[in-house]
């Protein structure tokens, strides 16, 4: 058996690269673009299987999420209705000098507070009060930040003479 | 019923048709041999003035003479050669192997040693070379073979006997029997028990391989067409099954119509995150207000508060007394409560424009 393979040793070298070359040329001839067809149309398969599963996905969330909402609507329709406006800044502070004045509160000074953080990113949303009032009022305008639907935070409190207090209010997430 | 049992007989003839050709072609490829007896040798010797036509019936233990036929014949005479073999020619059955035997007066033989790793075509390359230097003659007007015997295993040497006849009486001996349409197997030289076979066998075996070669090279090249062809059908096929599929998901993905669905999910996201946000924000303003609360509560009437300032660091509340005793008093009711653990008094000193009266500071770190 050796003897006949060493004996046949080129033939089976020439057969090894034939094979190699036949292969080859037959798969660029006749298979290359059959191949490339199939995976273009599978790919296509895919994408279209993966977007199916995803809209059908989208859907079933989209109907949690509007039975959610519906839910939150009539538990809390205040607090819903107050986060679907999506109040500006400015608005909220317009809330805050309302609240600051029904508490009792005269309101001196009101003005957003902006400052840049590192790496450029957007600013807290901060709102700075002047207010003029009784040590009683803070109580109450703390109560009306509590009740309204956005969450106000009193960050920073200045009494630096008996009527005026100096309140700057934080509308993000405490840490 | 009928029609079942004629099935069946059908595909029985068929699967013993095709079995018959499998076990046909596996005795073609691998030669593989039956009981069937060996075929049987027609021997014609050519003797220097007669000649002999042996039969023998070949049996794998003796060979037995079966018929024998002696003619009177000149081998010199080559005219009457084809006459000859016209003459034995009824002798000759199908299978049967046909052998010559000529006058040993017509060969020339040489013995040599050669290195026993020579192959075939070396060892005639050599012969062919040295044909003028064995035998007197070019090696394009003789005709050589040659059998080989293994000498002495330590010096790795082969002795070799050739025996070379004139081209031109081979080719006579072929060429009558050629006419006759006769087949020749063999022609031997008489007096020599070798197996020297003087008829170009070596080479019609060389070219056999080469042609055996060949086909098994064309049989895989068609072999891998056909399995290239039947892959591509293949893929076209999947090809066409997989745009089918995509069209069908397509029209399924159009018929599912969501109104804004980033929109819900966004709006809840944003009602839970504020709603978070919310309670910590309460959480955090109502410890404020407890602070400030504590502040005003625990407050002795004696001290006067000047300042207070709270961050979400510190708490620092500065104010006047009259009496120390009274600072500490209301230091001591702050510390009881538990968020006011932290505390210390950083400053007490006396105002410069009013002895009488004390200046404090009491810082709170949550």
């Amino acid at each position: 058996m050796m003897r006949s393979i060493r004996k046949n040793h080129r033939y089976i070298l020439f057969f090894i690269v034939f094979s190699f070359l036949i292969t080859g040329s037959f798969y660029f001839l006749f298979l290359q673009s059959a191949v490339i067809h199939y995976q273009y149309t599978k790919r296509n398969y895919d994408a279209s299987l993966i977007a199916l599963n995803e809209k059908k996905q989208l859907a079933v969330s989209d109907i949690h999420a509007q039975k959610e909402l519906h839910r939150i609507e009539q538990q809390n329709s205040d607090f819903y209705a107050a986060i679907q406006s999506n109040q500006s800044l400015d608005q909220l502070l317009q809330l805050a000098t309302n609240s600051a004045e029904k508490s009792g509160f005269s309101v001196i000074q009101a003005a957003p507070v902006v400052f840049k953080q590192k790496n450029n990113q957007p600013a807290d949303d901060q709102i700075q009060l002047q207010l003029s009032g009784t040590y009683q009022c803070l109580f109450y305008f703390i109560d009306q930040l509590n009740q309204s639907a956005w969450p106000y935070i009193l960050t920073e409190l200045k009494i630096q003479h008996a009527d005026q207090f100096n309140i700057q209010l934080d509308l993000r997430s405490p840490s | 019923m009928q029609r079942i049992y004629t099935r069946g007989l059908s595909l029985t003839s068929f699967k013993n048709t095709v079995l018959l050709f499998f076990e046909r072609l596996l005795k073609c490829l691998f030669k593989i041999s039956d009981n069937t007896p060996l075929m049987s040798t027609l021997e014609i010797i050519f003797e220097k003035e007669r000649c002999r036509a042996l039969i023998t019936a070949n049996n794998q233990t003796r060979n037995d003479c079966v018929t024998e036929k002696i003619m009177a014949h000149l081998f010199e005479d080559k005219n009457k050669l084809p006459e000859i073999i016209e003459t034995l020619k009824p002798l000759y059955k199908k299978n049967m192997r046909v052998i010559v035997t000529i006058p040993s007066q017509e060969a020339m033989t040489h013995e040599f040693e050669l290195d026993g790793t020579l192959k075939e075509t070396e060892v005639m390359q050599f012969l062919s070379s040295k044909s003028v230097l064995f035998f007197g003659y070019l090696a394009e007007t003789l005709c050589l073979d040659y059998d080989t015997f293994r000498g002495d295993d330590n010096n790795n040497k082969q002795k070799i006997t050739v025996i070379a006849a004139h081209r031109s009486l081979i080719q006579t001996i072929q060429a009558a029997f050629q006419k006759l349409k006769f087949p020749l197997h063999c022609i031997k030289v008489s007096n020599n028990s070798t197996s020297i076979n003087l008829l170009p066998w070596r080479q019609q075996q060389a070219k056999r391989k080469k042609q055996k070669q060949c086909a098994t090279l064309v049989f895989f090249a068609i072999v891998v067409f056909i399995v290239m062809i039947v892959l591509k059908y293949q893929f076209l096929y999947l090809a066409n099954h997989y745009t089918k599929k995509t069209q069908e998901l397509n029209s399924e993905n159009s018929q599912i119509v969501l109104n804004h669905p980033h929109q819900h999910i966004a709006l809840l996201q944003q009602l839970k995150s504020m709603r978070v946000k919310k309670t910590a924000a309460i959480r955090e303003n109502q410890l404020a207000e407890n602070l400030f609360k504590i502040i005003s509560t625990t407050l002795p009437n004696s001290i006067t508060l000047s300042s207070l300032y709270f961050n979400s660091h510190a708490l620092t509340i500065s104010g006047v007394s009259d009496q120390l005793s009274t600072i500490h008093t209301y230091s001591d009711a702050l510390q009881q409560n538990q968020a006011w653990k932290k505390m210390s008094i950083s400053e007490i000193h006396n105002d410069l424009q009013n002895k009488s009266q004390m200046d404090f500071t009491i810082q709170v770190k949550p």
